[in-house]
Parts: structure tokens; sequence; C-alpha cells
């Protein structure tokens, strides 16, 4: 590239770069000091246009580049003036374009959103604002995108706006202007669209937006609302206004698509699904009446009917009303009834009653009621009331299903992890490859039957899964156990004993030293007490530390007992297999050290399931329960 | 002939709360109307002339909650009276003196609504 005029050219090479430059500029000239001091007419228009030769001859004089902005004609154009030598002869190489050719390009990056690529809210405000027009206008807003962000970070987050854009580009028609309007909104405008083809592309949309995968969270499916009207000669920005008031009413279900030409037939089949329950046909026909527009209405007159609706409806229905005094069984018996079925966290009941004593709405709150709606109804509260609580229940209910998701994506890839850590210890230590899993799923076994017994011990689902996985790690200390001793088919000598020995307090120090990133994590603190103390004993009499009776963390007393049980059962380069039954008698016995004997009834208990639960297939995490 | 608000106005009953409670007038006609057919009274009484207390109060107490509803203030007032004397009565004789009260309400309120139906 040629900068300045300090550049000499040849004629020759002069002659390329006029043809080079003259790609991108339509008027192109190469004029000597000279031409521009003697040349009578304008350089570029004759005498109409003056302006260039003085902006010529101060790029002679600075040797430096000079742009100029131009109007001719009705158009206007942007000249550089750029200052060089041609045979040592000072030169200035005139390149001119129309403006908005140029500045378009450079118009497009000041209107084009960072994240997306599509039109930004600044190109919104300043061309599509006022425009007034025939098209249709339609608000495109992702559901919980929030809690995306917020669960798989703000590069997923970023990742799934970007898709989104193209799902709804390829919904679109090219002509059609997509903005993003907010942090997870989007705007259409469709110019000249008609009524039906415009429904059917905010459907294409909605559907392309479902079908989006995120990179890196193929599990988690992202839907839109979209609401959606054709404006005729108002300003978009009206239509953006009402378009926002359906997608409110599109919000009450994730993944709706309300328009105006439609939304009678539409939204008909999206309507949530709302039961009435009350014994008065005419209290029954006030509330049909105020929620009919909203909702999709059942009716029931008695409690026993209410629950036979439940059944059948069951997750299709969004939320029930639900009168207390009635005859046969009352609203707080339904209540109760379903309560004790366990039904009920899902789905939300609203009270309706006259009665206003303190002690029936508190036993309504208690019975799991979501709210209480006294008479005299208002229309307005209740619809009010109705679309609050269905909206924060879907809410709820799309949030559980996300942050379940989530959580066993991540047990499922740490579980990944430890199990090849696991696999590598194992090849090590000449183990047969089940000795870690088995150890697992006996640690489980028994800590399920510890805590049924124990007053003392109350460990969750949550934690005993935690101290089965950190028992995989039991033996890592192995790791620095010379592999002479590690696999010596013989007996140990004492010294070679001693050595074995330390893999517990290495084991330890290792998750120390490489957990010292999760200090205060429930896994970690497990697996270092279990890799430290898994070869204690009861009586005091085992290593590394001597720790006698509960001094000994129980997730190391129980993954002794199992390790003992396995390492008997299992064939070693020393041992042949020991049947179950006599394993489970030396145990009892004291053959391999003294055990909690609370932890010997276990094993007793569980011992004729045992070899069923090793021959299952590793269990799937469960979800703990929010 | 008369207006829904004048039958409200003639029995002593609120219409304007009730009219900005049940989204305007003509929705709260079509209710009001529709209370000429509403069978709780008739139960009422049937079940107080039957000796059933438990039917009694399901009965006064429907009628109770759609007067409120309604915004029939005067009937609202003695349904009180009555579906309380009931509440976890054993005989209906409590009720007995409520119920002259609430018959007499009930009467002027139907015929109210019958020269506003007309």
């Amino acid at each position: 590239m040629l900068n300045n005029h300090e550049v000499n050219l040849t004629d020759e090479e002069a002659a390329a770069e006029v043809a080079r430059v003259a790609k991108t500029y339509p008027v192109v000239r190469l004029l000597s000091a000279d031409q521009i001091k003697s040349e009578p007419n304008c350089l570029l228009a004759g005498n109409r246009c003056p302006c260039l030769r003085q902006s010529s001859l101060e790029a002679l004089a600075d040797s430096d580049e000079v742009s100029e902005q131009l109007l001719n004609d009705g158009v206007e154009y942007r000249a550089r003036l750029r200052p060089l030598k041609v045979e040592g002869e000072p030169h200035v190489l005139l390149m001119v374009r129309p403006i908005d050719e140029q500045e378009a390009a450079e118009e497009d990056l000041v209107y084009t959103d960072v994240l997306t690529s599509v039109r930004n809210r600044r190109y919104y405000e300043e061309k599509l604002r006022s425009a007034r027009m025939n098209a249709g206008v339609a608000v495109i807003d992702l559901d919980d995108f929030r809690v995306f962000n917020d669960t798989c970070g703000r590069h997923a987050g970023d990742l799934a706006l970007g898709a989104v854009a193209t799902a709804i580009r390829s919904g679109i028609r090219s002509t059609d202007e997509l903005v993003r309007y907010g942090c997870d909104k989007f705007v259409v405008v469709m110019p000249n669209i008609p009524s039906d083809d415009f429904t059917r592309r905010l459907h294409q949309v909605s559907d392309a937006v479902r079908s989006t995968i995120v990179p890196g969270h193929e599990y988690v499916s992202l839907t839109a609302c979209v609401g959606g009207l054709r404006i005729h000669g108002e300003t978009v920005d009206e239509g953006v206004g009402r378009a926002v008031q359906l997608l409110s009413r599109a919000k009450a279900k994730a993944g709706t698509v309300v328009t105006d030409a439609d939304s009678i037939e539409a939204f008909q089949s999206e309507k949530p699904l709302v039961l009435i329950v009350d014994d008065s046909e005419m209290n029954r026909a006030i509330l049909n009446e105020m929620l009919k527009d909203e909702y999709c209405i059942l009716e029931a007159d008695n409690g026993r009917t209410a629950l036979d609706m439940v059944d059948r409806y069951g997750d299709e229905l969004s939320l029930v009303l639900l009168d207390i005094v009635m005859p046969g069984i009352s609203g707080f018996e339904v209540l109760a009834d379903l309560s004790r079925r366990s039904g009920i966290d899902n789905l939300p009941f609203i009270m309706i009653s006259s009665e206003d004593s303190d002690d029936m709405v508190l036993r309504a709150y208690e019975l799991g009621a979501s709210d209480y709606i006294n008479r005299p109804f208002d229309s307005r509260v209740v619809r009010r009331r109705v679309s609050n609580t269905i909206r924060l229940y879907a809410k709820q209910r799309r949030l559980t299903s996300l942050l379940s998701q989530q959580y066993n994506e991540r047990v499922k890839n740490s579980r990944m992890l430890i199990d090849i850590m696991a696999g590598v210890m194992e090849l090590r230590n000449g183990e047969s490859g089940r000795h870690v899993t088995n150890i697992e799923k006996l640690t489980e076994l028994l800590l399920g039957c510890l805590v049924q017994r124990s007053d003392t011990i109350s460990l969750d689902n949550e934690e005993r899964s935690t101290i089965a996985l950190a028992s995989a790690l039991h033996d890592i200390g192995k790791m620095s156990i010379d592999d002479a001793i590690l696999n010596k088919p013989g007996r140990l000598t004492p010294e070679e004993f001693e050595i074995m020995k330390t893999h517990t307090t290495m084991g330890a120090d290792m998750l120390l030293e490489l957990g010292r990133h999760h200090v205060g994590n429930a896994l970690m603190e497990y697996a270092y007490q279990i890799a430290r103390w898994h070869h204690e004993r009861w009586d005091g009499k085992g290593y590394p530390d001597g720790l006698k009776g509960d001094e000994i963390p129980i997730a190391a007393q129980v993954v002794s007992v199992a390790d003992v049980y396995d390492a008997l059962t299992s064939v070693r380069v020393y041992k042949d297999a020991i049947p179950h039954k006599e394993a489970i008698q030396m145990i009892l016995d004291g053959k391999c050290g003294t055990f909690n004997p609370l932890l010997l009834e276990c094993l007793l208990e569980v011992q004729d399931r045992i070899a069923e639960t090793l021959a299952r297939p590793a269990d799937v995490v469960a979800f703990p329960t929010i | 002939m008369i207006s829904m608000r004048e039958a409200y106005e003639k029995i002593g009953a609120n219409y304007d709360d009730a009219c900005a409670r049940l989204m305007g007038g003509e929705m709260l006609a079509r209710f009001a109307l529709k209370f000429l057919d509403d069978e709780s009274m008739d139960k009422l009484e049937a079940a107080m002339a039957a000796g059933d207390a438990e039917g009694a109060f399901m009965a006064a107490h429907t009628l109770k909650g759609v007067s409120q509803n309604l915004g029939f203030d005067n009937l609202y007032e003695p349904a009180v009276v009555v579906t309380e004397a009931l509440r976890g009565a054993d005989t209906v004789d409590g009720a007995r003196e409520g119920m002259h009260a609430l018959q007499q309400q009930y009467a002027a309120t139907m015929s109210a609504l019958r020269e506003a139906a007309e």
C-alpha cells in the first residue's frame, strides 16, 4: 500500500496503482504538481467545482493524504487526495466515489448488533421506529433467558442469542427487518405481508427457535413467545407497543405465538386450563365469565368431581379455584387428599370463600393453597391473582426442569471423570476391573441401611451419593507405591508393608494438594476422610493414625467394611476369591479387624442383597428434591 | 319494568360496587337475573322443614356467598345470621328466628328482580 509521496514510483508502477484503485473508485486521476497548479478547470467537474485544487495543493504541501466530501449534481462524493512521487516528480493521486456506497458499509457496522449480527436497537430508533407502513410487526421474547444465562453462564447465553437470531432469520423473508430490540427480545418487521403468511411465518420462527441447539448445551431446549399483528399505515413503534401487549398474553405459556388476526382461534388451544370448583352454579358462572376470555374453563360442583378431574387432566391443568364449604367433600378435604398424593406441588390452588376467619385462611395455606380470594368476587382482583399465580407456577416448572437437566449433566460429567480415574488406578493396582464400582455400590447400600438403623447419623440421599462417589478415590494413594510392592505376588515383608500402609496418608495428601482449590467441597472432604482412614479399625488397631470408635469418620468406616468385603471376594495376585458367605463370616468374626458393631448389623441385614446390587449396572444419580 | 339500578336501590343493595366488581352493568344484570333461578333458598327452606341442620347450613352458606357476590347486601346480612346460627348445630331451631328476616328480604329481592326482568 502506498501512503505518502515519499514513495517514489516509476511510470509503470504509477499506472498499475491507478488501475488498482480504479477498482474501488469510479473516478481516479493521477495529477502532477504542475497540472494541479496550471489546469484551468476544476479537476473533477470543470468550472462548477473549484474545491479540489486547494485540497490537492494542501496534500502536496503536507505530504499527507487529504480527504474531502463534496456534492455534485445532488450526489455526495468522498474524495481522497494522496500525495506521491512518480519518477521523482511530486504528484497527487485523486480518488473519488459516491458517498452512499462507501458509507453504506460503515452504516452497516453502526447498525449491526455485535452478538447476533442482526440490526441493533440504534437502527430501530433511527430508521424503523417512526416509519409508517403496511407490515406485520412482531416481538419475539425468549422464555427464561435470564435463568439460562445464570445457570449456563454468559458465554452460553451469547451463543444462544446468536443461534436464536439465526433461527428467527430462517423463518422470515430475506427482505424482512430483524432487530435485536432488548437483551433477549427481537423485533421483526415484514412489509406488505398477507395475514395468513404472517401468522405462518411467526409459527415457523417459534418452531425454529424450539429446535435451536446451543453448542455445548444440547440438552437445553430454548423457546420463545411471539406477539404479532399487522399495521396499516401506523408507525412501527405503535405496532411494537401493541405486539408487546399480545406478547404478555402469550407469556402465560412458554413457546406460544399470539397474533391479532388468528388470536381467537389459535390462542384457544393455547389457553391455560382452569378448574373452578364451587357448589353454587351462580358462583361458578360468575367466575367463568370473569376468566373465560383468557382461560379454558372446567367446572366441578363438588369435591369428588374435582378430585376426579385433577386426576384426569393432571399436568394439563394450570390452576384450580376451590370453594371451601361444599356438601360432601369440602375444599379442605380436597386439598388434604391431594397433598397426600403429592400431586399438589406443581398445581396451584386458589381458595375462594366467604369464610374469612383467620383460622380458615391459615388452614388453607397450611394445606398447600397458594392464595386465598374472599367473596365478594372482584373481577379485577380475580383475574390478576389467577394470572400471577399461573405465571409463577409455569415459570417454576420450567426452572425446575432446566435445573435438573443441568444438574444431571454435571453429575454425569464428574462421574465420568471419576470413573476414568478409578479405571486408571485399577489398571495400576492390578485389581479386577470392578473393585471401585463394587465399593461404591456397597458403600451406598450400607449407608442406606445405616441411616435407618441409627438415630444419630443423618445423611440425606445426596450426601450418601456423594460419599459413595468419593469412595472411588479410596486407594488413590497407591499411585505413589512402587509397582514391585503393589503387585508383589507373595507376602509383603514388614518393611514393604510399612511402605504399603503409606498409601493412606499419601492419598490423603494428594487429595489435599490437588483439591486445594475445592476447600469445603463435600466430595473432596469425604474423599480425604476415606483415603486417609479406610484402614482404621474400631478398636484403634488400624492405620495410619490408630483412630478408635467414632473418632473414625463414618464415611471411612463404611468404606472400610465395603473394601474388606470386596477384597475378600475378589481374586488378587496373592489370593483366590473367597465365597460370599464365608467372607461375611470372616468379617463378623473379626478376621479383618474389628468394625463398628452397628455397621456389622447393617452388613448382616443387607447381605442377601449384595450379590444383586453388585450385578446391577451403575445407578443413575437421582436429582435431589428442591 | 324498572332498571337494574332501580331494582338494587329499591331493596337497599349496592349497585355501584357490584357493577365495578362484576365487569359492568350489562354483566351484572345478567347475573342478577340468573338469581331468579337460584335454588339455594328453596333448599334452605326444605332443609329447615326437614330439620336437616347440615343441609340447611350448606344452603344458607351458598345463599350467603351468592348474595354477597351479587351485592345484595340486604340479603347477605340476614343470610349471615342464619348461616352462623346453623354452623356446627345439631338442630335447626336456632335459625328459625333469623329465617323470618331472610325470607322477607328474599321476597323483596325476588320481586324487584322480577320487575327488572319484565
